[in-house]
């Protein structure tokens, strides 16, 4: 499997449209240090906690690893490599890992510079802070990612779909709902973020702990890759 | 012996649009053509045989399985499909390796080294695939089906976009994979070239299947089908085509405003005649010009007839 997801890897970090992801992923941190820079943020912690919430995890990362995850199995479809890969004895389950595993993988390196300057440069977050950014950066792409797999093999435009789910569900009407929140990866991501944020609690999120969050978006990754995995073997390639 | 390949019944279809419609026929060791015009169904069927998609009815079995459900026999299988995609950054030898590590090959490397050289490509074994020519692709997708020497090989088009050296090359390989007992299918909407291949023959027109057999009496079939031609004669056209209805040569004869169309079930005979008569008449014959001789028309034919049967 890990030779497959090393491919898988390769391909994405292959194509030109790394190179615009990378530069969308930098977003939310070169927003922190110009604002900073400039001195205009007067709770640092809140400042961060709110670029985290609302830019980083909602939106940037689900962006960024929606369109890899829809990229990875979706484009192997587009040009025929997918074949030589489903013509493998490997167990689908362990193909749809390997894509999930890539996809992950680059989300995370990809936004990773983004995540720390947003924590550390404006300088009120300590090393707790900092942790659970990460960790809310890798529960979450791992969730998206998975997402995004799911949607590359059970929807025609499996990328539209992705981008539009980001942008009217995560993006949107989840960050505003607390009842829709139930239902978005990132509400749950912000829940786990939060717990490293002294004076910030996260708005319109569910009543769970941060391990409780943990848990459900691990759960909600293994669903969605079992549902790929049951995709993968009846979809049409 | 069992048959490698079973097909029974299997019908495909996308929405309103049937694909495939009740095929079947069995496959065993030897190289077998799957033959039709482009749109006849082929790379639907040989994807429904190497599991890439479900049969809308019927069933599908490779050596005894169905891949789609039981992806271990992907162990047995080679595969050559339509498309030209490969990974444009891994080179040649990377890539055959690495397919032939997926499908659990004790030695991936060497393996490659072997397949690479088979197809003839092991001097540029270690160039990115990136600046491959269609014919390397080619070659680049044989060695791969062929790396973990599988018993059941499923070719799509495999001689497309190939210079004649590599394309007999690969006739020669494949008659020789036949030979040596693999279960071969290869599909081609060129007659001659399955004819090379493979001595026997399963036609699609249209998603059915309307024949199968020796590829030798497939040809024979092809070849004593009514042929039309079309004269042109100038004031003498009438005149002539009546002294071949006449002799015999034509079957029937349709006369035009500048010529005249005659059926024949011997247009070999018609070819002898004609010159004959039209030079006892003092004719002279401005065009002969064989009308429906294209592939489309032989398969259009094929069609009809195995409607005709059927009824």
């Amino acid at each position: 499997m890990i030779p497959l997801a090393i491919l898988f890897a390769r391909s994405l970090a292959g194509r030109r449209r790394i190179v615009a992801l990378a530069a969308l992923a930098l977003l939310p941190g070169i927003a922190a240090i110009l604002v900073t820079a400039f001195g205009v943020v007067d709770n640092p912690d809140r400042f961060t906690a709110r670029l985290v919430e609302r830019m980083l995890l909602p939106v940037i990362l689900a962006l960024v690893t929606v369109v890899l995850g829809a990229s990875v199995i979706g484009e192997g479809r587009e040009d025929g490599t997918i074949l030589y890969v489903v013509a493998t004895p490997l167990k689908r389950s362990r193909i749809i890992v390997a894509a999930w595993l890539a996809t992950t993988v680059i989300a995370v390196c990809l936004v990773l510079p983004s995540a720390l300057a947003v924590t550390i440069v404006p300088g009120a977050v300590g090393v707790r802070g900092v942790a659970s950014t990460l960790l809310a950066v890798v529960f979450a792409a791992a969730a998206y990612a998975a997402l995004a797999v799911l949607f590359s093999l059970s929807v025609r435009h499996g990328m539209l779909a992705g981008i539009l789910y980001v942008l009217l569900w995560e993006g949107s009407i989840a960050s505003f709902a607390a009842s829709a929140s139930r239902l978005s990866i990132a509400a749950y991501a912000k829940v786990i973020a939060a717990s490293g944020f002294d004076d910030a609690p996260p708005l319109n999120v569910p009543a769970v702990s941060e391990a409780s969050a943990v848990a459900l978006l691990a759960v909600g990754t293994l669903l969605l890759l079992a549902g790929g995995t049951r995709m993968l073997r009846r979809a049409d390639l | 012996m069992t048959d490698a390949i079973v097909v029974e019944g299997v019908a495909r279809w996308f929405r309103d649009r049937v694909a495939v419609a009740d095929v079947s026929f069995v496959a065993g060791p030897g190289v077998t053509g799957l033959l039709g015009h482009n749109g006849a169904g082929k790379t639907t069927m040989l994807r429904l045989l190497a599991g890439f998609t479900t049969p809308s009815r019927g069933t599908v079995r490779i050596l005894g399985a169905d891949p789609r459900r039981e992806p271990e026999v992907y162990r047995r299988i080679g595969l050559v499909p339509d498309g030209d995609g490969l990974w444009p950054f891994l080179t040649a030898h990377q890539a055959v390796a690495l397919l032939a590590r997926l499908r659990g090959v004790a030695d991936p490397a060497e393996a490659a080294h072997r397949a690479l050289a088979i197809v003839g490509l092991d001097d540029v074994a270690g160039r990115r695939l990136q600046g491959f020519s269609k014919g390397m692709r080619q070659g680049v997708k044989l060695a791969q089906a062929l790396v973990h020497d599988p018993d059941v090989l499923l070719l799509d088009e495999p001689l497309n976009g190939l210079d004649p050296a590599r394309r007999r090359a690969f006739v020669e390989l494949v008659q020789r994979l036949g030979a040596g007992g693999k279960t071969v299918i290869v599909s081609s909407h060129v007659l001659h070239e399955v004819e090379r291949m493979a001595p026997r023959v399963v036609v699609l027109v249209n998603g059915r299947l309307v024949a199968e057999g020796e590829t030798a009496s497939i040809r024979a079939l092809i070849a004593d089908r009514p042929r039309s031609v079309r004269i042109e004669a100038g004031t003498g056209t009438r005149e002539l085509a009546q002294a071949l209805l006449g002799a015999g040569l034509a079957d029937a004869v349709r006369l035009g405003d500048d010529g005249a169309l005659l059926e024949t079930g011997d247009p070999d005979a018609l070819a002898r005649g004609l010159p004959v008569i039209a030079r006892e008449k003092a004719i002279t014959v401005a065009r002969i010009q064989p009308v429906g001789d294209d592939l489309e028309s032989v398969y259009a034919y094929l069609h009809a007839r195995a409607r005709g049967a059927a009824r």
